[in-house]
Protein backbone atom coordinates (compact mmCIF):
# COMPACT_ATOMS: atom_id res chain seq x y z
CA UNK A 1 0.00 0.00 0.00
CA UNK A 2 2.78 2.38 1.07
CA UNK A 3 4.69 1.30 -2.00
CA UNK A 4 1.91 2.32 -4.35
CA UNK A 5 0.90 5.46 -2.50
CA UNK A 6 4.49 6.73 -2.26
CA UNK A 7 6.29 5.18 -5.12
CA UNK A 8 3.85 5.72 -7.98
CA UNK A 9 3.96 9.58 -7.93
CA UNK A 10 7.74 9.53 -7.43
CA UNK A 11 8.11 7.08 -10.27
CA UNK A 12 5.96 9.29 -12.53
CA UNK A 13 8.05 12.32 -11.56
CA UNK A 14 11.26 10.40 -12.34
CA UNK A 15 9.82 9.47 -15.73
CA UNK A 16 8.95 13.11 -16.50
CA UNK A 17 12.29 14.39 -15.28
CA UNK A 18 14.09 11.73 -17.34
CA UNK A 19 12.24 12.86 -20.47
CA UNK A 20 12.97 16.49 -19.63
CA UNK A 21 16.66 15.71 -19.15
CA UNK A 22 16.80 13.86 -22.47
CA UNK A 23 15.24 16.82 -24.30
CA UNK A 24 17.63 19.25 -22.59
CA UNK A 25 20.57 17.02 -23.55
CA UNK A 26 19.38 17.04 -27.15
CA UNK A 27 18.87 20.82 -27.10
CA UNK A 28 22.36 21.31 -25.69
CA UNK A 29 23.81 19.05 -28.39
CA UNK A 30 21.98 21.09 -31.04
CA UNK A 31 23.18 24.32 -29.44
CA UNK A 32 26.76 23.07 -29.61
CA UNK A 33 26.26 22.33 -33.32
CA UNK A 34 24.81 25.82 -33.83
CA UNK A 35 27.79 27.32 -32.01
CA UNK A 36 30.16 25.44 -34.35
CA UNK A 37 28.21 26.58 -37.43
CA UNK A 38 28.16 30.13 -36.07
CA UNK A 39 31.92 30.03 -35.54
CA UNK A 40 32.47 28.70 -39.07
CA UNK A 41 30.21 31.37 -40.59
CA UNK A 42 31.83 34.12 -38.51
CA UNK A 43 35.32 32.99 -39.62
CA UNK A 44 34.11 33.04 -43.24
CA UNK A 45 32.47 36.43 -42.79
CA UNK A 46 35.64 37.92 -41.32
CA UNK A 47 37.58 36.95 -44.45
CA UNK A 48 35.22 39.00 -46.69
CA UNK A 49 36.37 42.57 -47.23
CA UNK A 50 33.89 45.46 -47.01
CA UNK A 51 34.49 46.13 -50.71
CA UNK A 52 33.42 42.61 -51.61
CA UNK A 53 30.39 42.84 -49.31
CA UNK A 54 29.35 46.01 -51.15
CA UNK A 55 29.78 44.21 -54.47
CA UNK A 56 27.73 41.28 -53.19
CA UNK A 57 24.96 43.65 -52.11
CA UNK A 58 24.99 45.19 -55.55
CA UNK A 59 24.84 41.85 -57.38
CA UNK A 60 22.03 40.63 -55.16
CA UNK A 61 20.42 43.52 -53.27
CA UNK A 62 18.15 43.10 -50.26
CA UNK A 63 15.78 45.75 -51.61
CA UNK A 64 14.25 45.98 -55.08
CA UNK A 65 15.85 49.40 -55.65
CA UNK A 66 13.92 50.03 -58.88
CA UNK A 67 14.60 53.78 -59.01
CA UNK A 68 18.29 53.20 -58.37
CA UNK A 69 18.30 50.65 -61.21
CA UNK A 70 16.59 53.04 -63.64
CA UNK A 71 19.16 55.76 -62.82
CA UNK A 72 21.96 53.24 -63.33
CA UNK A 73 20.60 52.11 -66.72
CA UNK A 74 20.13 55.71 -67.82
CA UNK A 75 23.74 56.49 -66.87
CA UNK A 76 25.05 53.52 -68.86
CA UNK A 77 22.94 54.54 -71.87
CA UNK A 78 24.08 58.18 -71.68
CA UNK A 79 27.69 57.07 -71.39
CA UNK A 80 27.25 55.22 -74.69
CA UNK A 81 25.37 58.04 -76.42
CA UNK A 82 21.96 56.42 -76.26
CA UNK A 83 18.54 57.63 -75.14
CA UNK A 84 16.19 55.84 -72.76
CA UNK A 85 12.75 56.38 -74.28
CA UNK A 86 10.75 54.35 -71.75
CA UNK A 87 11.26 51.82 -68.97
CA UNK A 88 8.81 49.75 -66.98
CA UNK A 89 9.63 47.59 -63.96
CA UNK A 90 6.90 45.27 -62.78
CA UNK A 91 7.43 45.04 -59.06
CA UNK A 92 5.35 42.05 -58.19
CA UNK A 93 5.30 39.97 -55.05
CA UNK A 94 5.30 36.19 -54.93
CA UNK A 95 7.81 33.43 -55.61
CA UNK A 96 10.49 33.63 -58.21
CA UNK A 97 9.64 32.71 -61.77
CA UNK A 98 13.07 31.86 -63.07
CA UNK A 99 11.50 30.26 -66.12
CA UNK A 100 13.59 32.07 -68.67
CA UNK A 101 16.76 31.15 -66.84
CA UNK A 102 16.06 27.59 -65.90
CA UNK A 103 15.80 28.40 -62.19
CA UNK A 104 12.71 27.55 -60.23
CA UNK A 105 11.74 28.07 -56.59
CA UNK A 106 14.90 29.94 -55.72
CA UNK A 107 15.21 32.33 -52.79
CA UNK A 108 15.08 35.40 -54.98
CA UNK A 109 12.52 37.62 -56.54
CA UNK A 110 12.54 38.38 -60.26
CA UNK A 111 11.44 41.73 -61.61
CA UNK A 112 10.53 41.66 -65.28
CA UNK A 113 11.54 44.90 -66.94
CA UNK A 114 10.86 46.30 -70.36
CA UNK A 115 12.52 49.32 -71.96
CA UNK A 116 12.81 51.12 -75.25
CA UNK A 117 16.07 52.79 -76.19
CA UNK A 118 17.32 54.62 -79.26
CA UNK A 119 20.77 54.94 -80.73
CA UNK A 120 23.22 53.59 -83.26
CA UNK A 121 24.08 49.92 -83.53
CA UNK A 122 27.65 50.63 -82.42
CA UNK A 123 26.43 52.48 -79.30
CA UNK A 124 23.96 49.72 -78.53
CA UNK A 125 26.66 47.07 -78.83
CA UNK A 126 28.81 49.03 -76.39
CA UNK A 127 25.81 49.47 -74.05
CA UNK A 128 25.19 45.70 -74.08
CA UNK A 129 28.81 45.09 -73.10
CA UNK A 130 28.54 47.50 -70.17
CA UNK A 131 25.20 45.99 -69.17
CA UNK A 132 26.67 42.47 -69.14
CA UNK A 133 29.57 43.61 -66.95
CA UNK A 134 27.40 45.67 -64.63
CA UNK A 135 27.27 44.33 -61.06
CA UNK A 136 23.48 44.61 -60.86
CA UNK A 137 22.66 41.61 -63.02
CA UNK A 138 20.35 42.11 -65.99
CA UNK A 139 19.43 39.09 -68.10
CA UNK A 140 17.92 39.94 -71.47
CA UNK A 141 14.99 37.68 -72.38
CA UNK A 142 13.94 39.27 -75.65
CA UNK A 143 15.35 41.96 -77.90
CA UNK A 144 13.85 43.42 -81.01
CA UNK A 145 15.03 46.22 -83.23
CA UNK A 146 14.46 47.71 -86.59
CA UNK A 147 15.77 50.81 -88.35
CA UNK A 148 14.55 54.10 -86.85
CA UNK A 149 13.94 57.47 -88.50
CA UNK A 150 17.48 58.25 -89.56
CA UNK A 151 19.80 55.82 -91.29
CA UNK A 152 22.09 55.02 -88.36
CA UNK A 153 19.45 55.16 -85.63
CA UNK A 154 17.57 52.13 -84.35
CA UNK A 155 14.74 51.65 -81.87
CA UNK A 156 15.58 48.80 -79.50
CA UNK A 157 12.91 47.04 -77.42
CA UNK A 158 14.29 45.01 -74.56
CA UNK A 159 12.59 42.78 -72.04
CA UNK A 160 14.80 41.51 -69.26
CA UNK A 161 14.90 40.28 -65.66
CA UNK A 162 16.57 41.72 -62.61
CA UNK A 163 16.81 40.11 -59.18
CA UNK A 164 16.66 40.91 -55.51
CA UNK A 165 16.72 38.89 -52.30
CA UNK A 166 13.33 37.86 -50.93
CA UNK B 1 -8.62 -55.10 48.74
CA UNK B 2 -5.68 -52.95 48.13
CA UNK B 3 -4.38 -51.20 51.12
CA UNK B 4 -3.59 -48.11 49.41
CA UNK B 5 -6.35 -45.73 49.73
CA UNK B 6 -7.32 -43.68 47.01
CA UNK B 7 -6.48 -40.11 47.76
CA UNK B 8 -7.53 -36.97 45.99
CA UNK B 9 -4.37 -35.36 47.05
CA UNK B 10 -1.91 -35.79 44.26
CA UNK B 11 1.34 -37.31 45.27
CA UNK B 12 3.16 -35.52 42.56
CA UNK B 13 3.13 -31.86 42.09
CA UNK B 14 1.76 -30.68 38.74
CA UNK B 15 4.41 -29.40 36.35
CA UNK B 16 3.74 -26.02 34.87
CA UNK B 17 2.96 -26.38 31.18
CA UNK B 18 5.78 -25.23 28.90
CA UNK B 19 4.74 -23.10 25.95
CA UNK B 20 7.41 -23.01 23.22
CA UNK B 21 7.93 -19.59 21.60
CA UNK B 22 6.95 -19.90 17.99
CA UNK B 23 8.38 -16.42 16.77
CA UNK B 24 6.63 -13.69 14.72
CA UNK B 25 5.48 -16.00 11.97
CA UNK B 26 6.06 -16.17 8.27
CA UNK B 27 3.48 -13.61 7.10
CA UNK B 28 4.46 -11.04 9.66
CA UNK B 29 8.14 -11.40 8.77
CA UNK B 30 7.43 -11.22 5.05
CA UNK B 31 5.25 -8.17 5.51
CA UNK B 32 7.92 -6.48 7.60
CA UNK B 33 10.59 -7.27 5.00
CA UNK B 34 8.36 -5.98 2.21
CA UNK B 35 7.72 -2.81 4.17
CA UNK B 36 11.44 -2.39 4.68
CA UNK B 37 12.15 -3.04 1.01
CA UNK B 38 9.43 -0.63 -0.09
CA UNK B 39 10.83 2.04 2.19
CA UNK B 40 14.29 1.40 0.81
CA UNK B 41 13.11 1.59 -2.81
CA UNK B 42 11.14 4.75 -2.07
CA UNK B 43 14.20 6.26 -0.41
CA UNK B 44 16.44 5.44 -3.36
CA UNK B 45 13.79 6.70 -5.79
CA UNK B 46 13.47 9.99 -3.92
CA UNK B 47 17.23 10.43 -3.90
CA UNK B 48 17.36 9.66 -7.65
CA UNK B 49 14.48 12.08 -8.31
CA UNK B 50 16.26 14.83 -6.40
CA UNK B 51 19.47 14.17 -8.30
CA UNK B 52 17.54 14.28 -11.61
CA UNK B 53 15.92 17.57 -10.56
CA UNK B 54 19.34 19.08 -9.89
CA UNK B 55 20.64 17.81 -13.26
CA UNK B 56 17.63 19.23 -15.11
CA UNK B 57 18.09 22.60 -13.36
CA UNK B 58 21.78 22.62 -14.29
CA UNK B 59 21.02 21.70 -17.92
CA UNK B 60 18.36 24.39 -18.10
CA UNK B 61 20.87 26.98 -16.86
CA UNK B 62 23.47 25.76 -19.38
CA UNK B 63 20.93 26.00 -22.18
CA UNK B 64 19.99 29.54 -21.19
CA UNK B 65 23.67 30.51 -21.18
CA UNK B 66 24.19 28.83 -24.56
CA UNK B 67 21.17 30.69 -25.98
CA UNK B 68 22.51 33.99 -24.71
CA UNK B 69 25.87 33.25 -26.35
CA UNK B 70 24.24 32.64 -29.74
CA UNK B 71 23.73 36.35 -30.51
CA UNK B 72 20.67 35.65 -32.67
CA UNK B 73 20.93 38.92 -34.69
CA UNK B 74 24.53 38.04 -35.60
CA UNK B 75 23.51 34.51 -36.64
CA UNK B 76 20.70 35.97 -38.78
CA UNK B 77 23.14 38.39 -40.41
CA UNK B 78 25.68 35.62 -41.10
CA UNK B 79 22.97 33.33 -42.44
CA UNK B 80 21.69 36.11 -44.68
CA UNK B 81 25.17 36.77 -46.11
CA UNK B 82 25.74 33.06 -46.61
CA UNK B 83 22.44 32.74 -48.51
CA UNK B 84 23.32 35.82 -50.53
CA UNK B 85 26.66 34.31 -51.58
CA UNK B 86 25.00 31.02 -52.56
CA UNK B 87 22.26 32.71 -54.59
CA UNK B 88 24.68 35.15 -56.22
CA UNK B 89 26.75 32.18 -57.40
CA UNK B 90 23.63 30.63 -58.96
CA UNK B 91 22.67 33.92 -60.62
CA UNK B 92 26.19 34.53 -61.92
CA UNK B 93 26.37 31.00 -63.34
CA UNK B 94 23.14 31.68 -65.23
CA UNK B 95 23.88 35.26 -66.20
CA UNK B 96 23.46 35.78 -69.92
CA UNK B 97 24.73 38.30 -72.41
CA UNK B 98 23.66 38.90 -75.96
CA UNK B 99 27.03 40.39 -77.01
CA UNK B 100 28.43 37.06 -78.38
CA UNK B 101 25.32 36.77 -80.60
CA UNK B 102 26.21 40.05 -82.35
CA UNK B 103 29.86 38.98 -82.59
CA UNK B 104 28.74 35.75 -84.27
CA UNK B 105 26.47 37.59 -86.73
CA UNK B 106 29.18 40.13 -87.61
CA UNK B 107 31.60 37.30 -88.25
CA UNK B 108 29.31 35.12 -90.33
CA UNK B 109 27.33 37.67 -92.37
CA UNK B 110 28.50 37.96 -95.98
CA UNK B 111 29.06 41.28 -97.77
CA UNK B 112 26.22 40.70 -100.21
CA UNK B 113 23.68 40.17 -97.44
CA UNK B 114 22.15 42.63 -95.01
CA UNK B 115 19.63 42.39 -92.26
CA UNK B 116 17.09 45.04 -91.41
CA UNK B 117 15.05 43.51 -88.64
CA UNK B 118 16.21 41.54 -85.64
CA UNK B 119 14.41 39.58 -82.94
CA UNK B 120 16.09 37.63 -80.14
CA UNK B 121 14.20 35.33 -77.78
CA UNK B 122 14.33 31.93 -76.08
CA UNK B 123 12.54 28.73 -77.09
CA UNK B 124 10.62 26.54 -74.64
CA UNK B 125 13.80 24.46 -74.35
CA UNK B 126 15.67 27.63 -73.37
CA UNK B 127 17.61 27.78 -76.60
CA UNK B 128 18.35 31.28 -77.92
CA UNK B 129 16.55 31.98 -81.19
CA UNK B 130 17.21 34.79 -83.66
CA UNK B 131 14.63 35.73 -86.25
CA UNK B 132 15.67 38.25 -88.90
CA UNK B 133 14.40 39.78 -92.09
CA UNK B 134 17.10 40.32 -94.67
CA UNK B 135 18.03 41.12 -98.22
CA UNK B 136 20.56 39.33 -100.45
CA UNK B 137 22.03 40.47 -103.76
CA UNK B 138 21.13 37.18 -105.43
CA UNK B 139 19.97 33.63 -104.77
CA UNK B 140 23.57 32.44 -104.94
CA UNK B 141 24.55 35.02 -102.30
CA UNK B 142 21.72 33.72 -100.13
CA UNK B 143 22.88 30.13 -100.65
CA UNK B 144 26.40 31.11 -99.60
CA UNK B 145 24.99 32.87 -96.54
CA UNK B 146 23.07 29.71 -95.62
CA UNK B 147 26.28 27.70 -95.93
CA UNK B 148 28.17 30.20 -93.75
CA UNK B 149 25.53 29.90 -91.01
CA UNK B 150 25.51 26.12 -91.23
CA UNK B 151 29.28 25.98 -90.83
CA UNK B 152 29.12 28.03 -87.65
CA UNK B 153 29.37 25.63 -84.68
CA UNK B 154 27.29 27.82 -82.35
CA UNK B 155 24.33 27.77 -84.74
CA UNK B 156 22.37 24.58 -84.19
CA UNK B 157 19.70 25.11 -86.80
CA UNK B 158 19.18 27.43 -89.79
CA UNK B 159 15.90 27.87 -91.60
CA UNK B 160 15.18 30.32 -94.44
CA UNK B 161 11.62 31.08 -95.45
CA UNK B 162 9.50 33.71 -97.20
CA UNK B 163 11.92 34.17 -100.08
CA UNK B 164 10.76 36.65 -102.70
CA UNK B 165 12.21 38.85 -105.40
CA UNK B 166 12.58 42.51 -104.46
CA UNK B 167 12.21 45.66 -106.56
CA UNK B 168 15.81 45.92 -107.68
CA UNK B 169 16.36 42.23 -108.30
CA UNK B 170 17.42 41.62 -104.73
CA UNK B 171 16.10 38.68 -102.74
CA UNK B 172 14.06 39.37 -99.60
CA UNK B 173 14.04 36.59 -97.03
CA UNK B 174 13.36 35.62 -93.45
CA UNK B 175 15.76 33.49 -91.45
CA UNK B 176 15.57 31.80 -88.07
CA UNK B 177 18.69 30.66 -86.26
CA UNK B 178 18.66 28.39 -83.22
CA UNK B 179 21.80 28.98 -81.19
CA UNK B 180 23.79 26.88 -78.77
CA UNK B 181 22.73 28.01 -75.24
CA UNK B 182 26.37 28.05 -74.08
CA UNK B 183 27.02 30.94 -76.49
CA UNK B 184 25.03 33.41 -74.39
CA UNK B 185 26.34 32.45 -70.94
CA UNK B 186 28.35 35.27 -69.46
CA UNK B 187 32.09 34.65 -69.35
CA UNK B 188 34.61 36.96 -67.70
CA UNK B 189 36.97 38.43 -70.24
Amino acid sequence: MIFFVWFQPVFNEIKDLGAQKASFDEALFTSRQIQETRKGLLDQYNTISQENLDRLNKIFPSQPGSIKYIIEIDNILRKNGMVLKSINIQEKAGGSQGVAFGVEKQPFEIFPISMKVTGSYKSFYSFLKDLANNLRLTDINTLEFSPGGTSDQYDFSISASIYWQK
Amino acid sequence: MPEDKISFIPKKTFERPFYKRSGPGFFLTSSFLLLLLSGLICGVAILYRNSLKKQVDLLSDSLERAKAAFEIPLINKLFNISEKIKTSKILLEQHKTIVPVFDLLEKSTLKDVRFNNFKYSFSKDKEPIISMKGMARSYSSLALQGKAFEEEKNIKNVSFFGLNLGDKGTINFNVTLVLDPSLVFYKTE
